[in-house]
């Protein structure tokens, strides 16, 4: 067919003017040039739509598996800025257009300069059903809320490593948010929260369950979960474990126990594990972890959490150097690994610069902070605390008391035995583990007991050392893991049961000097001490129940 | 006062004027809500499908071919409303060009000679109306006449069509065979001996509204089209629920799959009550027709899909107008329609056998677009209903829920379409249970009439 009729030597018509001209000529349609046309009509019509349709379920389809819960988030969203807005104080108008119309929520002010320390939270589900490791909904977002209108910041993943590792400095409140395990109830109810309020958390995931079990479960994410996750921008991913989190055989009789601190039982063979079997299964596992995750994130995995927290430490392994070759496992991957912060410890946060392997992460279990109050009080506590300190005890600045009980009521710090701990009660100051020389001093009256002790230099379990003082003698203890050690030991008559006596001690470098009145009664030096820790008190009976109240603490560097 | 009066006088007209223009203003407003309404509905209902796709392919993530069959089966779905979106412009165009030819030719009307043929058994309670309707049809009295077949029946029928003869004469002619022969052979000799150019077979119990008549035969003006398949409803759609079914399972049927068909001219089955056929067409073909066998046996029903068939393979147009308004009797129970579906199936997968053989040299755009997907599609439904109905609640303890939503759901984008094509056509809701319906038993129709396929009896009515 002959489209156009161009006279030789005349002036070429644009495709466009000819194509213009082959719509608007009128020329006598069969039926057949009708089809075309419809045909082309067709495919295009039907390109178009199953295009869209197919496009758009392979949208939803990558973007995340559960729709109707993704884009219920998408609302949801917009109802925790309300909320928040509300949270505020602000009035219901105001909150709706904020919500609506702003895209992220007003907060206090962020706080000048940059932080020593940063608390390190731990969630695992955020859901209702009763399970001390849930968190419900309403919890989760009155927490975030409190935090938010603190004047809190969330750090990612990488920048907690960097800053531990003092390569990074962040903002003064900053706070590290984690959750544990890679279930969808640690995503569904977090995300609109985390994204209505700017916020970011890390999920440590199970890669046997995340990755490889595409889609397999109702519970786990999924591989297409997880997508979404990264690409919210919100989430960083980081391994918790590969096969880890299941209970394996650890006996001859078929006992199941924990995969990373026990050595298993090989039934196959009939035997335990070696030394260098377990060495290679635990390497092999977290390395396995890390592999994909990082396959799966296209960027390195820095952090790694160990699956329950649980290194054998406590006598909970059936390999007693379990903890040493998990540590030295977990160096050579990591930059740093997860465990779990417990009420005692000198510090509830990391510091900067500590090449601290171990976090210590705040576990957040049901009823706990429900309105969030409690946990910024807490993470308030746990900042690291200046010099000089006094403690008029008013109220509770960081007491925690590592065993026994305590309390901290009308100027007075009480700490004594309890139904769990009948031989006596350890108080700790948490922020005070960046003290390095100073002089402390209180008054303190033994109520009931044969002794106690002022701590210094506490560095979780690895190192403390104390001057305890008895009705007829005085000593200096140090502790380092479980050994105790008794540098000094002298006779002290007349030390008041029931009497206020002012006490003290003087940390210098290697040296700890006890005091008694203001005076040294004697000095000791410890090569093996460590240029700052916390501080605490401790009350002890071997048989009796004891008691021991603090007053006037002052802490004064020197 | 008589300025006032005078005011009024010549108001009035002026008043009438507004209100007129501001009724028709409301009718384009109801009219844009009505429709911008439906296609809202339309448009939600898509997303809906989209949510569902992107569901399917993950609870379905490991069944691979499940996954396939769903886009598959939605995609043709899907395409079959598209096509017919682009039906009314056909139409619209193949009438217009009529009037071209015609205008070219030099003539005033297109008014071919045309035969009624009506071949029946037995339908002494419908026949007269039959026959009264084609002579009423809006044409010239002397280019129309019917041929009445009795095939072989024993009741008054003939009878009473002896009466009319002695009113309509020589435009009624009467054979009558003592022996039941069968539909093809009836129609066969309706052809042989229509006058007219353009054979218009009619069941029994089947009426064209008469006022509509003439779109049936105007597309004849072009040479290509051999047959034109008229819009038929059934007349008795509100004697009960099986048979408002039918009502919004025929309008599907007709104005969805045989519009779509008919925007590729090629409309695979013009259905035996009524359709218009153009004899040169079919006289060469009509031996190849009767004598037709499958498996060793002569096919007795299906004889309007394989006439269709048969013209589609010698190059003829086919098309469907919904311009022509036919009325048709459905059954109205149970029994009765699953045998006539057991029938149709069997016509079906007989004739798609045929089809199947040309279809792909002859018309290969409809052959890969649509007529090899349709045959897909059919032969597996009805595996995949088992399974979702059956085996899966049996074996895996997971409801069809899912599945009759997803089958829902497509019965709610055809509802959509069907209410933009017909406002006014009140049996839509019936096509949900239709779909229902449908999923539950006729997949076991399916398997029915594949497994008693040689048996070639009539065996309704």
């Amino acid at each position: 067919m002959k489209l156009w009729n161009v006279p030789s030597g005349a002036h070429h018509p644009s495709y466009l003017q000819l194509g213009a001209r082959w719509l608007y000529t009128r020329r006598p349609h069969g039926l057949r040039t009708r089809m075309y046309v419809h045909r082309a009509a067709y495919v295009a019509l039907s390109l178009a739509v199953c295009g869209l349709i197919y496009g758009g379920a392979y949208w939803l389809y990558s973007y995340n598996l559960d729709n109707t819960r993704t884009i219920g988030n998408f609302f949801e969203t917009y109802r925790v800025r309300y909320d928040y807005n509300r949270y505020i104080g602000e009035s219901r108008p105001d909150a709706v257009r904020d919500a609506m119309f702003t895209d992220r929520v007003s907060a206090a002010p962020m706080p000048a300069g940059y932080a020593t320390s940063v608390p390190v939270l731990l969630y695992h589900r955020v859901a209702t059903d009763k399970d001390v490791y849930n968190v419900t909904p309403g919890d989760f977002k009155h927490q975030m809320f409190a935090l938010k209108k603190a004047g809190y910041t969330t750090v990612s993943a990488d920048d907690y490593a960097n800053f531990i590792a003092g390569k990074k400095r962040l903002p003064a409140k900053s706070v590290f948010i984690t959750f544990d395990d890679g279930t969808k109830d640690s995503y569904y109810p977090v995300d609109p929260v985390l994204s209505a309020l700017g916020f970011r958390a890390t999920e440590f995931v199970i890669t046997k369950y995340n990755i490889e079990d595409f889609a397999g479960s109702h519970y786990y994410l999924s591989a297409i979960e997880l997508h979404a996750m990264q690409r919210s921008g919100h989430w960083d991913l980081e391994p918790h474990t590969d096969i880890g989190h299941s209970y394996y055989a650890i006996s001859s009789n078929g006992t199941k126990g924990e995969f990373y601190p026990n050595k298993l039982w090989l039934s196959a063979s009939h035997r335990m594990e070696t030394d260098a079997e377990y060495a290679a299964r635990v390497y092999n596992d977290m390395a396995t972890a890390k592999r994909e995750v990082e396959q799966f994130t296209g960027k390195p995995a820095t952090l790694f959490a160990f699956p329950f927290a649980d290194i054998g430490e406590n006598d909970s392994s059936n390999y007693h150097n379990a903890p040493n070759v998990l540590t030295a496992a977990t160096k050579r991957l990591f930059k740093a690994a997860m465990m779990l912060y417990y009420p005692g410890r000198d510090r509830s946060q990391e510091y900067y610069n500590s090449n601290q392997f171990y976090a210590y992460r705040i576990q957040l279990t049901q009823g706990l902070w429900s309105n969030g109050q409690g946990l910024v009080a807490f993470l308030g506590q746990g900042d690291a605390k200046p010099l000089p300190y006094n403690d008029r005890l008013a109220t509770n600045s960081g007491w925690e008391y590592a065993w026994g009980k305590g309390d901290v009521q009308n100027g007075t710090l009480t700490i004594g035995s309890s139904g769990t701990d009948k031989t006596g009660a350890g108080a700790v100051l948490d922020g005070s583990s960046g003290w390095s020389d100073y002089t402390m001093t209180a008054r303190v009256t033994l109520n009931q007991g044969s002794s106690y002790g002022l701590l210094a230099r506490l560095q979780g379990a690895d190192y403390r050392i104390g001057c305890y003082f008895g009705a007829n003698y005085f000593s200096v203890t140090r502790s380092m893991g479980s050994a105790f050690t008794t540098l000094q030991e002298s006779d002290l008559d007349g030390l008041a049961v029931n009497q206020p006596q002012t006490v003290g001690v003087r940390m210098h470098g290697h040296t700890i000097q006890c005091l008694l009145n203001g005076e040294v009664l004697t000095e000791v030096t410890d090569p093996a001490m460590p240029p700052s820790g916390g501080i605490g008190f401790s009350v002890y009976d071997a048989t009796h129940p004891s008691s021991l109240t603090i007053q006037d603490i002052s802490v004064v560097a020197s | 006062m008589q300025q006032g009066a005078a005011e009024n006088v010549l108001s009035e007209p002026a008043d009438d004027a507004v209100l007129r223009r501001f009724e028709r203003f409301r009718n384009f407003l109801s009219a844009f809500s009505y429709y911008g309404f439906l296609l809202l509905v339309g448009i939600t209902l898509l997303l809906i499908l989209a949510a569902i796709k992107a569901k399917t392919l993950y609870a379905n993530h490991e069944n691979q071919w499940l996954i396939a069959y769903s886009v598959f089966v939605t995609t043709f779905e899907l395409t079959r409303v598209l096509a017919a979106t682009l039906y009314r412009n056909s139409i619209n165009k193949v009438m217009r060009h009529a009037d071209n030819i015609l205008a070219a030719r030099q003539e005033e009307a297109y008014e071919p000679l045309v035969t009624f043929v009506i071949p029946c058994k037995n339908e002494e309670e419908a026949i007269e109306n039959t026959i009264r309707m084609c002579f009423a049809a809006d044409y010239p009295a002397d280019k129309l006449d019917v041929v009445f077949i009795n095939d072989g029946g024993t009741d008054g029928t003939e009878d009473i069509v002896r009466t009319l003869k002695k009113e309509y004469e020589k435009r009624l002619t009467i054979v009558s065979w003592k022996v039941n022969r069968g539909k093809r052979p009836g129609m066969v000799e309706g052809f042989r001996r229509a006058r007219g150019e353009i054979v218009i077979q009619l069941d029994s119990d089947s009426y064209i509204e008469p006022s509509t008549f003439r779109n049936l035969i105007k597309p004849f003006a072009h040479p290509e089209i051999a047959a034109v398949c008229a819009h038929a409803d059934p007349s008795n759609a509100d004697q009960n629920l099986l048979t408002k079914m039918q009502a919004a399972y025929y309008f599907m049927s007709f104005r969805i799959l045989k519009a779509a068909e008919s925007v590729f001219m090629s409309v695979f089955c013009c259905s035996g009550c009524s359709s218009a056929y153009r004899k040169s067409a079919v006289l060469p073909i009509m031996d190849d027709w009767l004598g037709e066998r499958f498996l060793g046996q002569p096919v007795t029903w299906g004889d309007d899909r394989a006439l269709t068939n048969w013209l589609i393979k010698t190059d003829h147009k086919t098309i469907y107008t919904d311009l022509v308004q036919a009325y048709t009797i459905c059954p109205d129970n149970l029994r009765q329609f699953l045998k006539q579906q057991t029938r149709w199936k069997k016509s079906w997968v007989i004739n798609a056998y045929f089809a199947s053989k040309f279809i792909w040299r002859k018309r290969p755009f409809i052959a890969f677009t649509y007529f090899f997907p349709l045959t897909l599609v059919s032969m597996l439904t009805p595996f995949v209903a088992v399974r979702a109905m059956l085996y899966s609640p049996a074996v895996r303890h997971i409801l069809p829920l899912y599945y009759l939503f997803g089958a829902l759901l497509l019965a709610a984008i055809i509802t959509v379409f069907y209410k933009f094509s017909s406002r006014s056509n009140k049996y839509w809701p019936y096509l949900f249970l239709w779909t229902v319906f449908n999923s539950i038993f006729l997949s076991f129709v399916f398997f029915y009439a594949i497994a008693t396929i040689q048996n070639r009896k009539w065996v309704t009515r």
